[in-house]
């Protein structure tokens, strides 16, 4: 077995209002006739003056060097002991958890990690959930 | 709203109002061959324009003041343009196919030679090689708009398109003097077939890549796109070149070997 573990750590279970995106996405919400914003005249925008929702948080985001903004990179690292546990940050009092237990590991063994006492994979992997810390997160 | 990339899409009137427009179309069309009563025909038709306009509006909004395109949204769409391309090239392949199939071993139907006998084929040097000339030169003022919409200057893009748009125009006339004054008809042999099927499906294809890039020219005029996010002009200006060398072949094989 593989002296490195490598875990996935898979979405936030629920949505809370610091989450919840700043406009609705009615189809028919706006006129898109309007010039975005940072528009001068003469001038095409750059990227971040014309982007809007979710897309420029992302481009905020990679802006503020956080490169994976969305937590959808698999995370590789030492192999998590009882003693210490890979600690897996979550602003919520829980998250999922995927574990690829083997290197050649053919799918992930995906759990609930609740915030207290550090949780094992049925592999011997160990994981903990502790506060994130919201400041550093830019999405 | 949940903490992901992905665009999850809102529910939509279009593909319910366009399934609609398809059944007047085609039971309008059966209505309008049998009957000579063309206005469900006409109905069907005006919805699915319709639904196109309104459905395309919306994923323009989606993209330009929802903000739903994060990266890996943007790589789904380009992924689908490909695909889309690749799947149109295949539909030009079996026409080639059909073109090669009957060209290369002449049935005796036809006098046994290409062109068949009594075909006058067209002057492959004369407005086909206008048009090779005017299709080649809007690729290289669409490239013109990209550079300039990448390096920011907005007058010249709009310069650039416009021209590009006008090219495609001028070729659309000028294939439809072509046929207005060919001399032989679609029903003339396979000759016929195959020339009219084939150029003609390109000939749709120059007008749905003019349409596109129009509506690209009228955002920009906008200001709908950045200098790093303009995936629509992205996915117009590679449909575009695809035509393009659709239109190569079409001379090289159809117009120049062919006749």
């Amino acid at each position: 077995m593989a002296s490195l573990a490598r875990f996935a750590v898979g979405r936030s279970l629920l949505s809370s209002p610091y989450w919840r995106r700043s406009i609705s996405l009615a189809y028919c919400r706006k006129s898109s006739s309007d010039s975005p914003p940072g528009h001068r005249e003469g001038n095409i925008v750059t990227d971040s003056e014309h982007s809007y929702g979710i897309e420029k948080k992302e481009i905020d985001a990679l802006m503020d060097g956080v490169e994976d903004p969305f937590n959808l990179n698999i995370n590789r690292g030492p192999r998590g002991t009882k003693e210490r546990p890979t600690l897996v940050p979550s602003l919520l009092g829980e998250r999922i958890v995927g574990c690829v237990c083997e290197k050649d590991a053919t799918h992930i063994k995906w759990m609930t990690l609740p915030k207290g006492d550090a949780k094992r994979c049925h592999c011997g992997h160990w994981f903990k959930l502790i506060e994130a810390n919201p400041n550093k997160i830019k999405i | 709203m949940a903490y992901h990339p992905y665009h999850l899409v809102n529910p939509s009137p279009w593909p319910c109002v366009g399934a609609c427009g398809a059944l007047f179309t085609t039971s309008g069309a059966v209505a309008y061959f049998h009957y000579s009563m063309p206005w469900v025909l006409i109905l069907g038709l005006l919805v699915i324009v319709g639904t196109m306009v309104g459905w395309w509006r919306d994923v323009i909004r989606e993209g330009s003041v929802d903000g739903c395109y994060t990266q890996v949204v943007r790589r789904g769409l380009k992924l689908g343009m490909i695909l889309f391309i690749v799947s149109e090239v295949c539909l030009f392949f079996s026409f080639f196919w059909a073109f090669f199939h009957s060209s290369l071993a002449p049935a005796i139907e036809i006098g046994a030679v290409w062109p068949p006998k009594g075909i006058e084929p067209l002057n492959p040097f004369s407005v086909p090689l206008l048009n090779t000339a005017v299709l080649l030169s809007s690729g290289a003022t669409v490239t013109w708009a990209h550079h300039a919409i990448i390096s920011g200057q907005r007058e010249e893009a709009i310069r650039g398109l416009s021209l590009t748009v006008l090219l495609g125009i001028i070729f659309t006339g000028l294939q439809a003097m072509e046929y207005y004054e060919a001399p032989f008809a679609i029903s003339d042999s396979v000759y016929g077939a195959t020339f009219f099927v084939t150029t003609g499906a390109h000939g749709a294809h120059v007008i749905i890549g003019s349409t596109f890039l129009g509506v690209c020219l009228v955002r920009l005029a906008y200001n709908q796109f950045s200098r790093g996010r303009h995936l629509g002009f992205e996915a117009a200006a590679w449909y575009w070149h695809f035509v393009d060398v659709v239109w190569l072949f079409l001379y090289i094989f159809m117009y120049w070997w062919g006749s």
